[in-house]
């Protein structure tokens, strides 16, 4: 996936052209939901943070550096989004449980490659949104615990404890889940 | 070599997941991008409102009829001089032509536009009377109203030679002879040299505060904010000023269903709390005016920084459970000239150079204001304290 944007993206994104904003928003859709699915509780709510991403870069293309990848600076609006989602679902999030997954739609292509992928978003979009939030932020995205307790306003021992007993429920939920095919080569 | 994953440490299940969830292919839906296009539609920046073109037409025309009325209240100034000057001439020529021996002078006939003299001319008069009597020629005092005198021919004056000064000649020539004949030693002509109160001062810079009731729909008009401010009016002439200043606003309103801020799903309810610094920049008219009372309408446009906003947007979940969103955003929207200034005010001086004076004001945006592009009404009324420089 090229990181960066072409010049004629650059400029129709800075005129408003719709063409170029449906290019952009196919080109990085992929990009974009493969982050809003891990931290949603269904493909309906990802479209929902992925939206509010992009409606933010169209309408902040000024402050976008061309210099950088443009994967970056989506990455972190992307995150943000993610973080009103955690914000605002957090009084009302409910442990739906592996027998509640919702299902993801199976659109046909490349199923055998993504199947993995899929199995392991559902399992993930089945953990409390607390425990999805801080495992996201801090296994996949890289942050540590002080800065996930900054950005949640919570205190650090919560992030901690949250990463701990999101690992729990992940290794119980693959265990129930027959996963335990699942592997990584350990070189 | 492969792992079972309830033999993994915490490490190599943080890795696992991570490598799994590095770029995936998820195939793109069309339907998705409709979707996105809808919100677009929405959220196309500052949205125009309230007839935007027609009064951005009005302020072109408003801007037009300011700088004629500064043209006007320039040259007017010059032109008002030189009639003074050309009243005073025609009516001493008129004087000087009209008086003959044995005729009557009639007092109506020596009406100089006394009030509209200036100090200039002052000077001049005294000038010419000093001449007068410096050259030991008779001085005739002012005639007496309606009263029957008798005319004596008087020796023209020596020395003048002035172009400006030969129109007084006929009428030094004749004059009524007083038999109660004394040396006038004050002027004839009485100048005001007190203050009227209400006089013409130039700039007045003033303190306001007043409550603001702003609200997106009418009936949605929550607990009031406040402005607190200065002014600054520059009169353009005795009728017309340019007024502007500095207005820090705190406006609180709240709003029912609608869409906001780039959420595909519409909000139940939204809260606003926003911080503006304002620039106004109006054209005041002053219709009326008593010696100490004027009335003023005023008109012009506004500018809006925000300084901050801050929003509790409401929803509800898939589930029909309510939640809430709370948004902050600092100094992301600007809005020059981008609302409508109406007021009404009266003023009342308290003292030669202060005055207090009350304005209900309102405000129409002609552009959607804040971040959720909002249809933000406000109203008010400025009280304040003036002090005319």
């Amino acid at each position: 996936m090229e990181k960066y944007l072409s010049t004629k993206i650059l400029n129709g994104i800075s005129k408003g052209d719709r063409k170029c904003q449906e290019s952009l928003y196919k080109q990085f859709y992929s990009y974009g939901m493969s982050i809003c699915l891990r931290y949603a509780a269904n493909r309906e709510e990802s479209l929902e943070i992925l939206h509010d991403g992009y409606l933010n870069v169209f309408q902040h293309f000024d402050r976008y550096d061309s210099q950088r990848p443009f994967t970056q600076w989506f990455r972190r609006i992307l995150i943000n989004g993610a973080i009103n989602y955690y914000n605002k679902n957090l009084k009302h999030s409910q442990n739906i449980g592996l027998e509640h997954i919702a299902e993801i739609p199976d659109l046909g292509k490349n199923v055998a490659d993504d199947l993995k992928y899929m199995d392991m978003i559902q399992i993930i979009q089945a953990l409390p949104i607390r425990y999805r939030t801080v495992f996201n932020l801090y296994a996949i995205e890289g942050y540590n615990h002080q800065e996930i307790a900054d950005l949640l306003g919570i205190s650090e021992g919560t992030s901690k404890s949250n990463l701990h007993r999101a690992r729990q429920k992940l290794r119980s939920m693959l265990t129930v889940g027959n996963h335990e095919e699942a592997s990584i080569k350990n070189e | 070599m492969k792992k079972q994953v309830s033999k993994m440490n915490d490490k190599e299940l943080d890795d696992f997941l991570k490598k799994l969830s590095s770029s995936p292919e998820i195939p793109y839906v069309p339907q998705d991008w409709g979707k996105m296009e809808k919100i677009l539609a929405k959220n196309k920046g500052a949205i125009h409102l309230n007839g935007y073109k027609w009064i951005l037409l009005g302020s072109i025309l408003m801007v037009g009829i300011l700088f004629t009325t500064w043209l006007i209240a320039t040259f007017s100034h010059f032109r008002e001089e030189e009639n003074r000057i050309s009243t005073i001439i025609s009516s001493s020529a008129k004087i000087g032509r009209g008086i003959t021996p044995n005729n009557e002078i009639n007092t109506h006939d020596l009406e100089f536009p006394l009030d509209e003299l200036s100090g200039n001319h002052k000077a001049q008069t005294t000038e010419i009377n000093a001449e007068s009597l410096s050259q030991n020629h008779q001085y005739i005092p002012g005639p007496k109203a309606h009263q029957k005198v008798e005319k004596a021919q008087v020796p023209i004056l020596v020395g003048i030679t002035h172009p400006k000064r030969k129109i007084f000649e006929a009428f030094n020539h004749i004059g009524p002879i007083d038999k109660n004949f004394k040396i006038q030693n004050q002027a004839l002509v009485q100048f005001n040299t007190q203050p009227s109160v209400n006089q013409h001062n130039k700039i007045a810079i003033g303190l306001l505060v007043s409550p603001d009731f702003s609200a997106i729909q009418y009936d949605q008009i929550p607990a009031s904010g406040r402005n607190l401010g200065i002014s600054l009016e520059y009169f353009l002439s005795e009728r017309w000023s340019l007024a502007s200043g500095v207005i820090h606003a705190q406006k609180t309103y709240r709003h029912g269903e609608g869409y906001w801020g780039g959420y595909s799903r519409a909000h139940q309810g939204l809260e606003g709390d926003c911080w503006i610094l304002e620039v106004p920049l109006n054209i005041r008219y002053y219709p009326m005016q008593g010696k100490k009372d004027k009335w003023f309408v005023s008109s012009g446009l506004s500018s809006y920084f925000m300084m901050k906003e801050k929003y509790s947007l409401y929803y509800q979940n898939y589930n029909g459970n309510p939640y809430s969103r709370e948004v902050e955003i600092k100094g992301n929207n600007q809005h020059v000239f981008g609302i409508l200034n109406i007021g009404l005010g009266y003023e009342r001086k308290v003292s030669e150079k202060f005055a207090l004076q009350a304005e209900p004001y309102y405000r129409l945006p002609l552009v959607g204001i804040g971040e959720g592009n909002l249809n933000l009404k406000s109203a008010g009324i400025f009280f304040g304290i003036k002090y005319y420089l």
